[in-house]
């Protein structure tokens, strides 16, 4: 799956939790550069992106990544 | 008025920025999430200070391991919530299993210990909580006679109402260990001596019991398997006209959490179910959100209760 792909569903699923219609991110976007993306919503965020991919991520994964790129390889190292 | 403002005014250096710093040097991360905890108000800014003071006076020289612990708590938090969003319940169910699993484990419990205590003043719905109990549920305190609260963990609620109720103190827990650290607790903040600590369990027989005109039962319920039978036990135990201060959270996951209110209503119909008569009702939704954003999204809210005995 290419990386522009799980960009747009990341940002499709963090609009609906934090309820900003006009959010916009791109791989070097951090949860401090968005208003709201808080530890629980990064959980809430995870939770909702498990069953559009198909995966599973690990509590300690909850905290390893440091940017939405980063998400988007730990997304696809699981999706391989 | 409850706080010493002229204590405050002359210290150098806040009571809470101390622990905030704390914090920071060993978690620089949480900055955001301290900075959305913030209350507003000057009332609730010195209320955060003051009970930053009776922090400090218990960590003493440990205040790095407390935050350590505080550390553990809120990352073990948002384990509990993955597990929580997923299934829409809590980890555990029983209190055999979390007492086998949580409560047994000495160390795992004084990490939890250490960053609760904490939480008081870096949580805002927990500090939302101290101010109702205070100024609501306290007050002056000066008709009560005889005072219980189930639960008394770090032992602040405790303190505070021996500060302002002249009458009979009285604390119950079923574990010698947490009544040890309650003890210490009140030793180190100087509290009355003739608080009475004892392992008691509420469902004990009460039928030729005292009778308390003033009971507290904060952040136990969620804990329980069966919370209204403690409600019910308790109204059992009080006199009438009595009141009493009931603190839950709501969708609140945590490792020791077994019963689950999903919304502050469940809790608050719990209690009027109970026989109480409810004075008043104070929610206080998880640092950084609205009332509104919390119930919408499921997210913990503390709630408060204070309700009489008819």
């Amino acid at each position: 799956m290419s990386r522009t792909t799980i960009l747009e569903t990341i940002q499709r699923t963090l609009i609906e939790i934090l309820d900003n219609n006009s959010l916009k991110i791109c791989e070097q976007t951090r949860a401090d550069d968005v208003a709201d993306w808080d530890s629980l919503n990064h959980v809430r965020l995870l939770i909702s992106l498990e069953p559009t991919f198909n995966i599973r991520f690990e509590p300690e994964e909850t905290t390893d990544v440091k940017n939405v790129g980063e998400l988007i390889d730990l997304i696809q190292k699981k999706l391989r | 008025m409850f706080i010493n403002k002229s204590h405050l005014k002359y210290s150098m250096m806040s009571q809470y920025s101390i622990i905030q710093e704390a914090v920071l040097r060993f978690w620089p991360e949480h900055a955001s999430t301290l900075s959305k905890a913030q209350p507003t108000s000057a009332e609730k800014k010195l209320l955060q200070d003051e009970i930053s003071g009776l922090i400090l006076t218990l960590t003493g020289n440990d205040l790095e391991r407390h935050v350590e612990g505080y550390r553990w708590m809120c990352r073990m938090v948002l384990e509990e919530e993955m597990v929580f969003r997923r299934t829409g319940r809590y980890r555990l169910a029983s209190f055999a299993e979390t007492d086998r699993l949580v409560y047994s484990d000495a160390a795992l419990m004084s990490k939890y210990m250490d960053g609760l205590l904490l939480s008081q003043i870096l949580w805002s719905n927990h500090l939302e909580m101290l101010d109702y109990y205070i100024n609501d549920f306290l007050g002056t305190g000066t008709d009560v006679k005889s005072h219980l609260e189930v639960g008394p963990g770090h032992g602040l609620l405790l303190y505070l109402a021996g500060r302002v109720i002249a009458g009979q103190l009285t604390a119950w827990d079923i574990s010698t260990t947490s009544i040890k650290h309650t003890r210490s607790a009140l030793v180190a903040l100087g509290a009355s001596a003739d608080i009475r600590l004892a392992q008691q369990n509420i469902f004990d027989d009460s039928s030729n019991a005292e009778r308390f005109d003033s009971v507290v039962i904060s952040e136990v319920l969620e804990h329980l398997e069966q919370p209204q039978a403690a409600l019910l036990a308790l109204k059992k135990r009080m006199s009438r006209g009595g009141r009493i201060f009931i603190n839950a959270p709501v969708n609140s996951p945590a490792i020791d959490h077994i019963f689950l209110y999903r919304s502050p209503e469940e809790l608050v119909d719990m209690v009027s179910a109970s026989g109480f008569e409810i004075e008043s009702v104070r929610f206080a939704p998880a640092s950084g959100y609205t009332e509104a954003r919390a119930r919408k999204n499921c997210v913990s809210i503390s709630c408060g209760v204070i309700a009489k005995c008819p």
